[in-house]
């Protein structure tokens, strides 16, 4: 074997390598985290398009989408930046703080990165300083029956009167990995 | 191919009439005919080639079935199965280059391993997501991906994967949340396989020829498209025009250089909007990263580079100095917060005209002589339109103009001998 096809062999190996780092990286950190990973609540609406090659998806629109910044803080245009997590009692996530700097996050907290970040502007008080993000978890594929199933489950729970939320589970693991556990309906008054 | 293959098909119908009137005696027909029939062989025959696209289709059509056929039963497979499904086309693409670099394979090969490798590495990718819901920007994505395709597109030297990569380029670059940075690895990672095959023999000179335009209006977008865009646009434009120009001066036909029409157009269009109206010039958006503006400078810094290292490679022209002029205009708006590019667009547009018109009646180039032509008409149409200028003086300003292009086209016919 020439040395340049011995060369071409090492090169698409590692290339394969290379393709395969993250896909076996992420199901390592996730089947075998090194630390339980924390578990929160999030209260979504939903809607459901299609997808031609992957079949139907819930579109989800978490909640909390908003959190308080200080003063001084502004955001260009689609900026990214960290959102920082709480649990609150209820299991349900809390937004504690929005900072652009991931060393500002401590050990131990639970952050995950948001896009589209942009400062609301109240029109009567326009120094109002609240921060509206998009969550990334804007997704839940499920079978092709059962999506229009959940948005009409989800359309009776948006009425007036309604008994209940969509919840949907997401685990946090370390580094800002996430990955969502489960959607379902929580029953009972608000 | 189809072409050649009409050209030995037209020369042994052709033959026996050369025989047959004489003009060639019987042997020489002989060795021609045996010749050109074994020539003949060699092409695929129409039939071949339609039976191996109806082939593609039918493959096409069956693996669009297995995946529709995997996705309905989706949810029946354990996750570990699930994975392993995600995991055959990069299987079937590994196996692929690990034969065609072993076995010396050619190009059809070099181009399937490529491109499942690559395809197997984006559906492996989107895949993981949807099974374990880990949702993400669609930009990182998209740059996983064609960070991940590029050693594919060196290693086996694939033409179809440089087309795509370019193509889903567009996709990073116009989604509005990739960072600028990305934007600029993904060209930078794209700009030496282009560099190596627009040598003069390469593989694919006049493929890539093509496909350059698009690399670069979409290295554009993603580097320079928050900031003082004209800038890197003027300098683009100017490389494809001195290099489009070099080209057609060795020889090429035009059709094999598209890069004068479109950037010359291009240009025409910057210089003419920048004569009505100032804003064309403008800065950009002001609430851009610093991150972001570094990208811009290193992009605009390497494109400068670039039309320098073309200038210089041959003898100082007219379209080689307009258009490092019109580089240098772009400049102005960094010396002074004057409004003065409207007139300076006004002269630049009524200097190059004039220059690219005598230097095409001088060098007898109808290419040069008809691109000030077209700065001219620019030039005048744009003013027609202008209400700062009396009806008066511009309807005597265009009939001059009118009969100036028609004298100097005649006068320019009956020179170079083509009336």
């Amino acid at each position: 074997m020439g040395k340049g096809k011995r060369m071409l062999l090492v090169f698409y190996t590692l290339s394969l390598a290379a393709i395969l780092l993250y896909p076996v990286s992420t199901v390592l950190k996730i089947e075998f985290p090194s630390e339980a990973p924390a578990e929160m609540k999030f209260r979504v609406r939903a809607f459901d398009p299609y997808d031609p090659l992957r079949g139907r998806y819930v579109r989800l629109d978490p909640l909390p989408n908003e959190v308080k910044v200080p003063e001084d803080m502004n955001f260009r245009y689609r900026e990214k930046a960290f959102l920082v997590l709480e649990r609150g009692r209820d299991g349900f996530a809390r937004a504690v703080r929005l900072t652009k700097d991931r060393s500002e996050i401590g050990d131990g907290e639970i952050f995950v990165k948001v896009g589209r970040v942009f400062r609301k502007y109240d029109k009567k008080n326009k120094k109002t300083a609240v921060c509206r993000f998009d969550l990334p978890f804007r997704f839940f594929y499920l079978n092709e029956l059962d999506a229009p199933e959940v948005e009409r489950e989800l359309a009776n729970l948006s009425r007036p009167g309604r008994d209940g939320d969509f919840v949907l589970t997401v685990r946090f693991f370390k580094d800002g990995l996430f990955a969502v556990k489960s959607l379902e309906i929580q029953k009972g008054k608000k | 191919m189809a072409e050649k293959r009409n050209h030995v098909v037209w020369m042994l119908e052709e033959l026996p009439r050369l025989r047959a009137s004489g003009l060639i005696p019987e042997e020489t027909e002989k060795v021609l005919l045996d010749h050109y029939r074994a020539k003949l062989e060699t092409f695929p025959a129409p039939q071949r080639i339609f039976a191996a696209v109806l082939a593609v289709l039918g493959i096409v059509m069956v693996a669009a079935g297995i995946v529709l056929f995997v996705n309905h039963n989706w949810d029946m497979l354990p996750k570990a199965a699930r994975m392993g499904v995600s995991c055959i086309p990069l299987a079937i693409g590994a196996v692929l280059g690990y034969v065609t670099i072993l076995k010396n394979k050619g190009q059809l090969w070099r181009e399937a391993a490529a491109v499942f490798t690559a395809t197997g590495s984006a559906v492996l990718t989107a895949m993981l997501s949807q099974i374990y819901h880990i949702n993400g920007e669609m930009s990182d994505y998209i740059f996983l991906v064609l960070l991940l395709a590029l050693p594919q597109l060196y290693i086996f030297d694939s033409f179809v994967l440089a087309c795509l990569y370019v193509f889903f380029s567009f996709f990073l670059v116009g989604n509005g949340d990739a960072e600028a940075w990305r934007c600029g690895m993904v060209a930078a990672g794209f700009a030496p396989f282009l560099a190596r095959h627009l040598g003069e023999n390469a593989k694919f000179a006049v493929p890539c020829r093509y496909l350059t335009p698009a690399a670069a209006l979409s290295a554009l977008i993603g580097c320079a498209g928050s900031h003082y865009i004209v800038l890197p646009v003027l300098a683009l434009c100017g490389i494809f025009i001195v290099a489009g120009m070099d080209l057609v001066g060795r020889g090429e036909r035009l059709v094999r250089v598209p890069w004068l029409l479109p950037a010359f157009a291009v240009q025409m269009f910057i210089l003419g909007a920048g004569s009505c109206e100032e804003d064309v010039f403008s800065f950009g958006s002001k609430f851009q990263s610093a991150q972001s503006l570094w990208v811009y400078w290193i992009f605009t810094a390497a494109v400068l580079l670039l039309f320098v290292f073309i200038f210089m490679r041959r003898r100082l022209s007219e379209e080689r100095a307009l258009n490092a002029l019109f580089i240098l205009l772009a400049l102005i708006p960094f010396a002074t917060d004057a409004p003065v590019m409207r007139i300076v667009c006004n002269i630049a547009l009524g200097l190059g005209g004039i220059v690219c018109m005598r230097g095409g009646f001088v060098r007898r180039s109808f290419l040069l002589f008809n691109g000030g032509a077209v700065m001219l008409t620019v030039l005048t149409a744009c003013r027609f339109f202008d209400s700062e200028i009396g009806v008066l003086y511009r309807s005597a300003g265009l009939i001059l103009l009118g009969l100036g292009f028609i004298a100097a086209n005649v006068v320019y016919m009956k020179k170079s001998g083509r009336a």
